[in-house]
């Protein structure tokens, strides 16, 4: 599959506009891809241990490796050698965050009738926010190489192979794991490891 | 629509605040199929349900004149309304803090003045000596 076509899919599929109570009423998500239906779940207490030991695992040989940084590494070489400053992106983050707080405050003291007002209101919100993401995606870029981005990344990864299901007999409610191995996950090609990777990443933090 | 607003979505609905009230009062009466492990989803539902049902309560009792349904309509209105109502308790809470200490320090000068501090009686005897 095209890459590009993939991920794509990936997003149409994660932005669809539905409100659905199942989405709450128990610590699953459900997800349709083609004619079959599959679910990630909560992990229970063997698999989160399961999913922190490889996370470890994966921390220790990064920094045994050539050519491998920490966060704090990677910072300092991004100034040095980028004059890219992290801490100056946290900075402006912040400095948007108060800002946004003293539109909040005024949009708060607007009465329903003063309209005009507050769409001007809410789209300068909108604005903030959007510069605010923007940072807080090129912050996420700068440091993804580093030892404990990829660590963590690969928690995820581990833990949506072990927790997603697919459904196998829908009279019976019979679900089966996706993947048998950790392997088997990152052998798959096809777009179910993204979608599954992003449904469980929503499961998880809650957004 | 994002994750958050479906769920802000769904914790504003009647059912959804009926049952969390229900739920507060009745043990028995259980919000998810789970009562362990919550998904994260779960906790941002059951953080909206309890900042919704403070808001509605407070909008019943008109609590303030700036909380109205079409606020709590809106996302962006409702999160407006949650900060300044939050420096509002915080301004609040500072002044009665200050208030208190400035009575309590009117009090102890009233009472220095009125009764400065507690009564000993010794005994001399002024008589000349023989």
């Amino acid at each position: 599959m095209d890459e590009k076509q993939g991920i794509n899919e990936v997003l149409t599929e994660l932005m669809k506009d539905e409100i659905n109570p199942e989405l709450i009423q128990n610590n699953k998500i459900h997800f349709r891809v083609s004619d079959d239906i599959y679910r990630v779940r909560m992990p229970n207490q063997k698999e989160n241990s399961n999913a922190t030991g490889y996370k470890n695992k994966t921390y220790i040989r990064l920094i045994q490796e050539d050519n491998t940084l920490t966060i704090k590494q990677l910072k300092k070489i991004l100034k040095e050698k980028k004059d890219i400053d992290i801490d100056d992106l946290d900075k402006k983050a912040s400095e948007l965050e108060k800002e946004m707080t003293q539109v909040y405050l005024t949009l708060a003291k607007k009465k329903t009738s003063e309209k005009s007002s507050i769409t001007k209101l809410k789209s300068k919100l909108e604005t903030i926010r959007d510069k605010r993401l923007v940072i807080i995606l090129e912050k996420a870029e700068f440091l993804s190489p580093a030892i404990e981005n990829q660590a963590q990344d690969e928690y995820y990864r581990f833990l949506t192979a072990m927790c997603t299901d697919k459904l196998i007999d829908k009279k019976n409610d019979k679900w089966e794991q996706v993947w048998i191995s950790f392997n088997k996950y990152e052998q798959d090609d096809s777009k179910l490891p993204y979608l599954s990777l992003g449904r469980m990443t929503e499961l998880v933090y809650g957004a | 629509m994002s994750f958050e607003t479906k769920i802000r979505k769904l914790a504003k609905l009647n059912y959804w605040q009926n049952i969390y009230s229900a739920s507060k009062k009745c043990s028995g009466i259980q919000l998810f199929e789970n009562n362990f492990n919550y998904s994260g989803l779960q906790t941002r539902f059951l953080y909206w349900l309890s900042v919704y049902d403070m808001l509605f309560s407070e909008l019943a009792t008109h609590e303030d004149k700036l909380l109205t349904f079409e606020v709590l309509d809106d996302n962006d209105r409702t999160d407006a309304y949650l900060i300044y109502r939050n420096k509002k308790h915080d301004f609040l809470w500072k002044k009665h803090r200050e208030d208190e200490q400035q009575s309590q320090m009117k009090a102890s000068r009233k009472k220095n003045f009125k009764n400065p501090g507690k009564e000993t009686s010794i005994n001399i005897d002024l008589r000349k000596e023989e």
